[in-house]
């Protein structure tokens, strides 16, 4: 689904991720990365596979909106300790077979992380926020417009809309966009989200399958 | 709070506590028995204690002393008797006198006697009852409770020494038999006492005690299992189950004649009995005309949310009764409940309104009146809360039925037949559920661990278990150490092998499971807190998600003001207005038993003879007649050897009413399955839904020819398949697995604060589900999920029967003009979702009358 959001039309996918195509920019927030390896080590079962799928799932996606830039919106990574040797190569496995270039923003998760960052992801670029005018890159949401000519694009909330209509109730991924942010959902396939309720300053945009709603 | 504040409040509390404390005399006892364990021959032993009964005025009943022989033949077996006829006596009995009458077991005080409750609220009732006849015969026995509520303080004085007799529950055993060196301080117990066995049972938790039970046999050779049961049909099954296979359990039933009489409250027109709901309060006025408060009054609701709504509707009603009512349920906090329990034994108390919180054993004095909101919707269970009344062996029982809805009037007659034919219903006990056996092996693992050999064996000693297979019993023992189901995860951390022995890899993870054991699902409760005051209870977060700061709500019988939810708490201040709005609590609607659909469909027989004119007179009959003709002229009412279907069209569609009379979980389960198979024959979108009489099925197309639609409901060909793929299936697979995920310890629990500091490992058990399905698609515990919905929620053997049943009667397919009386609830089952509360009752008393015109 294509908005328009500062006189820039973006694209909503519901792979749940963003596309910029000014730029040729897909924006991917919260993939926690090692998450199932982070559970494994507490003795909590996750099965491993997700990660590796998600993984492809991206590659699926870059390919298929022909991007030459990804950027990480945060929380690349679950937990230092979840980043296993295997963790470490699938990913790296996957920046080698992306030809553009790929820039990470850190999240919280990944603060661990960042003081002893893999080698074999050196050409993912790290940064605290990354800013191409318009908009302004970051993970954490901000309460209220810092800049008033910027758009803020964050991750971190994992934001999920319920939709009830009597007890039939569905929790859907999606998008929350209001006049100066708008927040992206979790593009990890074994991360939980938090209900967002409706403000009436805001749009949102719920993933069902491969199909995406504005709710 | 001020310090001040908090000595007063804790003076307060102990100033509610009422009776002598256990504890206390407990410790008076310790210092007694250093200097005097008597020495009684086993005669004296039995003089004494029958001495003691007599001077209490009683003569043990028969049925006592053949327990207390039979424990003493070294025998174990099943009581059952009803609620209140003294099975606590009879099963301590047999134990206690041997006690006293073992010369050295002054010396070597050892644990003894464990007797095991399901309710930790009875704990210290029991461990009170069973104090008295020791204090008063000045035998030197101690006897004390470990609960979940036990203080760590006291808990750490159980780890230096235990008591003779140790009242427990099921889930604070499993956590006993955690610590070092169980093994020795316990392997002298002599009797294994389960209290309330028939709620047990047919539980996951009572799967989960069958476990721990089978652990502990193993290394108390001696001890004597007596399960102590109310009513239920299969009592031979429960004594197995309870004992242990390879035991040969002794049955002791009492034969105490009891004879319950059930009366239906009326209306003067029956107008005013809705045809459809669940709360009742339409009955108000008549109920109040039959509370007394010269007399003691129990009044029984279905559910802690309709608990709530009547004890505020009763006391607009009569305000002056604020003083002497109270209100009882399994949320409400500790010390208020027990503040009503004395209330109760003390007399202040006249009217308690109340749910199943108050059916089990808690032992006070009887009540002269028990009304009961509702059906029970179980024979065994209306004959439970009878026992409420007159509590006292051999008088009659005296119950009264409010109806919530007209088919409500039918059903008190049909108990009233069930009663007096004597039938009662099963419990059933799970068939080894994997979630229990995972949790079984991680109880196990705590200190040296366990071998794995010793394991099976005493897994397959319990007869739920014994038919665990080689390769459950591997893909058990390799998910706890390997994480892995079809494959291993080299990550995993949790249990190693060390010598042989499974065991925990770190202390850690030992501390982490412990908070885990125990498999009671309960949704994630949010404690409710008056602002610098008192806990009042707890209520679901689902509910508390929905309130905004400043809503009123009625809580505990009080009116509070939401103000905030911080750490899991929700902060309230009492409120002067009313609210309309009762907390709700999950929990579903009690389906019909299978005994009790029977002699259902008996009366709505009857009810069609009446009309006809055949003489089938009973004050319910008669009352219905005005709608039993109603529903004749527009529609039929069956035979008992006849199933009524009716079809309409409205401007929503198509309708398709069945009536089954079995309960709505398996109408429920028949409705989408008949609503998958008919879509699948053509296009359409069909709505299911069910009560306890039947179910609708309402389309946009034309649902299908008659000899479909019989095909559709009767066919036995692919049927599970057709159940997995019906609609709400899946839906119903995750809500299973919830409890699954929980019992198998899948999801980090904890404390909540310790919950808030281990954010990055919570994972919810909805998800967990779709991840297991996604990856591990045949994963055992999933296949368990299936299993859960098809045995505890479709009862799919009952589905069958039912199936079978139709395609042996008659169907009656009867296109009705209008909404018939029958019809009528199961319309308003599917629109009420679409409505608030207030908007649907005015809606359907609005209805109700066009019906009826």
């Amino acid at each position: 689904m294509r908005i328009r959001i500062r006189n820039e039309w973006v694209a909503l996918l519901p792979e749940r991720a963003l596309f910029w195509p000014t730029h040729s920019l897909l924006v991917v927030a919260d993939c926690h990365l090692g998450k199932a390896e982070t559970f494994q080590q507490q003795g909590l079962w996750l099965p491993s596979q997700s990660g590796p799928q998600d993984l492809k799932r991206l590659a699926a996606l870059v390919f298929k909106v022909d991007a030459q830039h990804v950027l990480f919106l945060g929380d690349l990574v679950h937990s230092s300790s979840g980043v296993t040797t295997a963790v470490v190569m699938e990913f790296s496995q996957w920046l080698s077979e992306f030809s553009g270039s790929v820039q990470v923003v850190l999240g919280n998760h990944d603060a661990g992380l960042a003081r002893r960052w893999p080698q074999e992801w050196a050409k993912a670029e790290r940064c605290e926020q990354v800013r191409i005018e318009p908009f302004l890159f970051r993970h954490q949401p901000v309460d209220g417009p810092l800049e008033a000519d910027t758009f803020y694009w964050v991750g971190h909330v994992h934001p999920m809309i319920q939709l009830a209509q009597g007890p039939d109730r569905v929790r859907l991924p999606g998008f929350v966009i209001n006049d100066w942010q708008g927040v992206l959902p979790a593009f990890s396939s074994v991360s939980g989200g938090y209900d967002v309720s409706l403000r009436p300053d805001e749009r949102r945009f719920g993933i069902a399958g491969d199909r995406i709603y504005e709710l | 709070m001020s310090s001040s504040a908090k000595v007063l409040r804790g003076i307060q509390r102990l100033n509610r506590m009422g009776s002598p404390r256990p504890r206390r005399d407990a410790e008076e006892h310790r210092r007694a028995r250093r200097n005097a364990w008597p020495t009684l021959s086993h005669e004296e032993a039995w003089k004494e204690w029958n001495g003691w009964f007599e001077r209490q005025g009683w003569s043990p009943f028969p049925f006592q002393v053949e327990v207390w022989q039979a424990f003493e033949a070294g025998r174990s077996g099943l009581v059952a008797v009803p609620t209140g006829s003294g099975k606590t006596y009879a099963a301590v009995g047999g134990p206690l006198l041997s006690l006293i009458a073992c010369p050295t077991a002054g010396h070597q005080p050892a644990l003894t006697i464990l007797y095991i409750t399901p309710l930790k609220a009875l704990a210290r009732d029991i461990a009170q009852a069973i104090q008295r006849p020791l204090d008063e015969l000045g035998w030197p026995i101690d006897v004390d409770l470990r609960t979940g509520d036990t203080t760590a303080t006291a808990r750490r004085k159980f780890k230096e020494r235990l008591p003779h007799v140790l009242v427990t529950t099921p889930e604070s055993l499993a956590i006993l038999l955690s610590d070092p060196g169980w093994e020795d301080c316990m392997h002298g117990v002599q009797a294994i006492i389960l209290d309330e066995w028939h709620e047990l049972m047919g539980t996951k938790r009572g799967s989960l005690l069958e476990l721990t039970l089978a652990r502990f046999r193993a290394v108390a050779a001696g001890a004597r299992v007596w399960a102590l049961s109310a009513t239920i049909a299969n009592l031979e099954e429960a004594a197995s189950v309870a004992v242990g296979s390879g035991r040969d359990p002794t049955i002791i039933r009492a034969d105490i004649p009891r004879h319950i009489r059930i009366h239906c409250l009326l209306p003067e027109s029956i107008q005013r009995c809705p045809w459809f709901g669940y709360s009742g309060l339409s009955l108000l006025p008549e109920v109040v005309k039959q509370i007394d408060p010269g007399q003691s009054t129990l009044l029984f609701t279905n559910t802690r949310s309709h608990a709530e709504r009547w004890y505020q509707a009763i006391l607009e009603a009569k305000p002056e009764w604020s003083n002497v009512m109270a209100l009882h349920h399994g949320s409400l906090d500790q010390d208020e409940r027990q503040r009503v329990e004395d209330g109760i034994k003390s007399g202040t108390l006249r009217l308690v309104v109340a749910t199943s919180s108050l059916d089990l054993g808690v032992d006070f004095p009887p009540v002269q009146n028990v009304i009961q909101i509702g059906s029970a919707k179980s024979i065994a269970r209306a004959v439970q809360r009878a026992g409420r009344a007159f509590h006292r062996p051999g008088e009659d029982t005296f119950v009264q039925l409010c109806p919530t809805n007209v088919m409500e009037i039918l059903e008190a007659s049909a108990l009233r037949q069930g009663m007096q034919d004597g039938v009662l219903e099963e419990r059933t006990p799970l068939n080894k559920p994997l979630d229990v056996l995972v949790q079984c092996l991680l109880n196990a693992s705590f200190n040296e661990g366990f071998d794995p050999t010793d394991l099976s064996r005493d897994v397959r000693s319990a007869v739920s278990f014994r038919t665990v297979t080689d390769d459950e019993w591997s893909w058990a023992l390799g998910f706890i150490r390997s994480g892995g189901a079809l494959s291993s995860y080299p990550e995993f951390r949790k249990v190693e092998v060390l010598d042989g022995r499974y065991r925990f890899v770190s202390s850690e993870m030992a501390r982490r499971h412990k908070m885990n054991i125990g498999t009671i699902l309960s949704d994630s409760g949010v404690t409710v807190q008056v602002r610098g005051g008192a806990r009042l209870g707890m209520i679901d977060e689902t509910f508390v998600a929905k309130l905004r700061p400043g809503d009123v709500i009625q809580f505990g019988g009080r009116t509070v003001q939401f103000l905030q939810l911080r750490d899991m708490t929700a902060y309230v201040k009492p409120a002067r207005q009313r609210s309309p709005v009762a907390a709700v609590w999950s929990g579903t609607i009690l389906p019909l038993s299978v005994q009790l659909s029977f002699y259902l469909r008996r009366e709505v027989d009857r009810l069609r003879q009446a009309v006809e004119g055949l003489d089938q007179q009973s004050p319910e009959i008669e009352a219905l007649l005005p709608i039993a003709h109603l529903q004749s002229s527009r529609s039929r009412i069956p035979s008992a050897a006849q199933i009524l279907i009716e079809t309409c069209r409205t401007a929503e569609g198509h309708h398709l009413f069945v009536y089954t009379w079995e309960g709505w979980s398996v109408n429920e389960g028949l409705g989408h399955l008949a609503a998958y198979r008919l879509a699948r024959l053509r296009p359409n979108t069909i709505a299911v839904s069910a009560t306890n009489y039947g179910f609708e099925l309402l389309s946009t197309e034309p649902l299908g020819s008659e000899r479909e639609i019989t095909q559709a409901l009767t066919a036995f060909d692919g049927l599970e398949n057709d159940i997995h793929a019906s609609q709400n299936f899946p839906e119903l697979a995750r809500r299973a697995f919830r409890e699954i995920a929980r019992v198998a310890g899948l999801i980090y629990q904890g404390t909540p604060a310790a919950r808030k500091t281990a954010r990055h490992l919570q994972m919810s058990a909805s998800l967990l589900f779709d991840v297991f399905r996604e990856y591990e698609p045949s994963h055992p515990l999933l296949a368990q999920a299936f299993r859960d919905v098809n045995e505890r929620q479709l009862q799919i053997d009952r589905l069958r029967g039912l199936m079978r049943r139709m395609g042996e009667q008659e169907l009656l397919i009867v296109p009705i003009p209008r909404l018939t009386p029958f019809a009528f609830p199961l319309y308003v089952e599917r629109i009420k979702s679409r409505l608030s509360t207030e908007k649907l009752e005015q809606r359907v008393a609005r209805l109700q009358r066009e019906v009826f015109r």
